[in-house]
């Protein structure tokens, strides 16, 4: 067990020499770069507050996976500012030159200067796998600990958020949002978004910000409503020679978030049948496609306010509503000619609605009536679920032939949208196409001779006694904050699921019980613990 | 995918007890039903396990969750955690959680029976194709975090007819543990457990209609 731990230990020390042996990376990851890119390109293309809800959401998500718990190994200790140090917990200079072997944030060093291993106190602090005691804090009081958070540096941060509207400009940061929330989309029935208005106002830096727009609304009986309109109405100058809806870049992005929104559609009336009661499934895997549909939807909407056009699509005709009346069956799919004649279009911007003639025109004529049927049967008078199972059932029929389904890839290709079919990930090809490239009588994992893990040795009456005394040493449970203040959504805690947490005081090490050392030899190392 | 360690881990690594990391301390993938994004009735309203005759050509096609074991597997194999893991342990025990050796054992089970078997996109593509039999593989898996811990791995089988209309559900499960202290995580013996319960259950109740 010794052996296995010294090992443990080394290869411990190894890793960080390894994950910290690098050069200093840039702060954030380059998709989180790309993200806050895209964020600011957003908010300069975007009439200002038009679309402030997805802007807060956006913001959100940077805020918390970039900046706050970064899923993307940029733990503390990652930023180019982070001090290095050598093998013994001293400030060093960086390699190659310098001795310093591990990166981590300066309050992880001096909290780590105690620890029997620095180098393993600052990975655990840096990965998020402990918690730090306050400067004179009580060991005891749970409020006393904390989680080390990750340097930000502040080039990282976006720039404030500015909201344009009545010939006034108010710059809002990311501390304040909440706030901002509180005040545009709090309702009189809750007081989580008021709260979060209060506590926000309550803070000096956020007060100044804040307090000028929230006196400015206090002035007006429906002032939120009518701030909201003046940014809806606001179309601010482009501001370059091709406009701000022409550019490439956010048409690509609204062209992807209207098909994913037909897709999350699409899939939601698929689901819907399924059930035995009325209408699109709302609950469940469907409900869970709704919320995706909603998501895009709201970019959508966003993109049509800066003028971004798109075509009324079949799926979306059905999931009205209201039923829009057909066309007379018949009237354009006989005498059209096979050859398919499709009318080039240039994004969703030039493509406008398409009509439902033109669509039946590109097809051969042997697919047209299908077409029609499928066409038929999406604006069809029953029931939305009822629709979306003869829609998707014609529309197999539409797919069933190589012809038709050859021509409505080329028209979906026309029109920058996705067929309504799966398509499989290149990495689960690949690994399936592995397998069946594999030599299937020798595919099948072999058993182990004996049960898993009977060669170490140990008494399970002492592991038991361990892991209770595991049980007894912890305390305090595990709180995910809801890192955006202000958020729509509400803050979660689980406090009712976690494991408690183990507070180790720095130095102290691992747990002082240990089980008896194995008599066998390590499945690992081959030598027997001493 | 964001990974979240148990905040245990520290006091889990100091005692050396690693087998904790090679879990991954990766949440599990959020499961679907299998037949999500196939086809529109959910695998549970499937009957379980009864006979059912295969007609050949046959077609094979991935879950939903199939594809997220894979994704999250490799996710974790590209994080900076999975670089320590990586680095803590040998290249025998780092490959014991690769979910590629239940999609080999999966796949493996139907190819020794229907050499033929042909990987395709969806169910829409096989019924366009004139397949008379499809199989939906769904892989879902959870790997211990813990030596406390139960691997447990669930193969699923849903067998469709030439209309795409699912006809049987094969369920093949595997479970395993280790013991405190331990490096290895014996992942593979609940991969193996659950490929070679799916290859008994493909034998009860798979019935070869006789053509080729």
């Amino acid at each position: 067990m010794r052996s296995a731990a010294l090992i443990g230990t080394a290869a411990l020390a190894l890793a960080v020499a390894a994950l910290w042996h690098r050069p200093a990376q840039a702060a954030i990851s380059q998709s989180c770069a790309d993200l806050r890119n895209k964020i600011v390109a957003m908010e300069r293309q975007v009439p200002s507050g038009a679309a402030l809800s997805v802007d807060l959401a956006i913001r959100r998500v940077y805020i918390n996976d970039c900046l706050r718990h970064p899923s993307d190994g940029s733990t503390p200790g990652s930023a180019a500012s982070d001090p290095w140090l050598d093998a013994n917990g001293d400030p060093a200079a960086p390699p190659p030159q310098g001795d310093g072997v591990y990166q981590t944030t300066p309050e992880i060093a001096g909290y780590c200067q105690g620890a029997s291993d620095t180098r393993l106190c600052a990975l655990m602090l840096n990965l998020g796998e402990g918690e730090m005691l306050a400067e004179g804090g009580d060991p005891q009081n749970p409020a006393d600990w904390e989680k080390p958070a990750r340097t930000i540096d502040p080039a990282d941060e976006l720039p404030p958020l500015q909201l344009s509207a009545g010939g006034r400009t108010y710059a809002v940061d990311d501390a304040c949002l909440g706030g901002l929330a509180g005040i545009l989309f709090s309702s009189p029935a809750g007081n989580g978004l008021r709260n979060r208005l209060a506590a926000n106002l309550a803070t000096p830096g956020c007060a100044g910000e804040l307090g000028a727009i929230n006196a400015a609304l206090g002035a007006f009986q429906d002032a939120i409503e009518q701030w909201r309109e003046a940014a809806r109405r606001d179309r601010t100058a482009p501001s370059d020679a091709n406009g701000r809806a022409l550019q490439p870049g956010f048409r690509e992005m609204c062209t992807q978030a209207f098909n994913n929104q037909n897709k999350c559609l699409m899939r939601q009336s698929n689901m819907s049948t399924a059930g035995s009661g009325s209408g699109i499934g709302v609950e469940g895997q469907a409900g869970a496609f709704g919320e995706c549909a909603s998501l895009y939807g709201s970019v959508v909407a966003m993109c049509k306010q800066s003028g971004i056009r798109f075509p009324q699509t079949p799926l979306r005709d059905a999931l009205r509503p209201a039923n829009p009346a057909p066309s007379p069956p018949g009237k354009t799919a006989s005498g059209k000619s096979a050859a398919p004649v499709a009318p080039k279009t240039d994004g969703p911007a030039a493509a406008g609605p398409t009509p439902k003639e033109a669509l039946l025109g590109q097809m051969p004529a042997s697919c047209a009536p299908t077409l029609q049927k499928y066409l038929d049967d999406v604006g069809g008078s029953q029931t939305a679920q009822q629709r979306g199972a003869e829609a998707v059932d014609s529309y197999q029929q539409l797919a069933a032939s190589d012809e038709c389904r050859d021509a409505m890839k080329r028209i979906a290709a026309e029109n920058a949208l996705d067929l309504p079919e799966r398509h499989m990930s290149q990495r689960t090809r690949n690994s399936f196409a592995a397998a069946m490239a594999a030599d299937p009588a020798r595919s099948v994992p072999q058993l182990a001779p004996a049960q898993a893990g009977n060669g170490d040795g140990y008494d399970p009456e002492e592991v038991l006694a361990f892991g209770f005394a595991l049980l007894n040493l912890a305390s305090g449970a595990a709180n995910l904050a809801n890192a955006m203040h202000g958020a729509a959504l509400p803050a979660t805690n689980f406090n009712s699921l976690a494991a408690p947490i183990i507070r180790s005081p720095p130095g102290q090490g691992g747990p002082s019980f240990r089980p008896a050392p194995p008599t066998s030899p390590s499945t690992i190392t081959g030598t027997t613990g001493q | 995918m964001r990974v979240y360690c148990s905040p245990r881990l520290g006091a889990r690594l100091a005692a050396a007890v690693i087998v904790a990391v090679l879990g991954g301390c990766a949440s599990d993938p959020v499961y679907l039903d299998p037949l999500a994004g196939l086809a529109k009735v959910p695998a549970a309203s499937v009957p379980q396990d009864v006979p059912v005759t295969v007609d050949q050509p046959v077609a094979l096609v991935p879950s939903e969750n199939s594809a997220k074991v894979l994704d999250l597997a490799a996710e974790f194999a590209a994080s900076a955690n999975g670089a320590l893991v990586k680095s803590l342990v040998s290249d025998k025990l780092w490959a014991d959680g690769d979910p590629q050796q239940l999609v080999d054992g999966a796949v493996g089970v139907l190819r020794r029976r229907y050499p033929k078997i042909e990987l395709v996109d969806d169910l829409a593509t096989a019924r366009q194709r004139g397949f008379h039999t499809t199989f939906v593989v769904d892989i879902q898996y959870h790997h211990l975090v813990t030596a406390f811990d139960t691997n447990h791995v669930t193969i699923t089988l849903v067998v469709m007819d030439a209309r795409e209309t699912p006809v049987s559900r094969i369920v093949a499960e595997g479970k395993s543990g280790t013991t405190y202290g331990s490096m290895d995580a014996h992942f593979r013996d609940a991969a193996a457990m659950s490929v070679a319960t799916l290859d008994a259950k493909a034998t009860q109740f798979l019935r070869d209609s006789g053509n080729p």
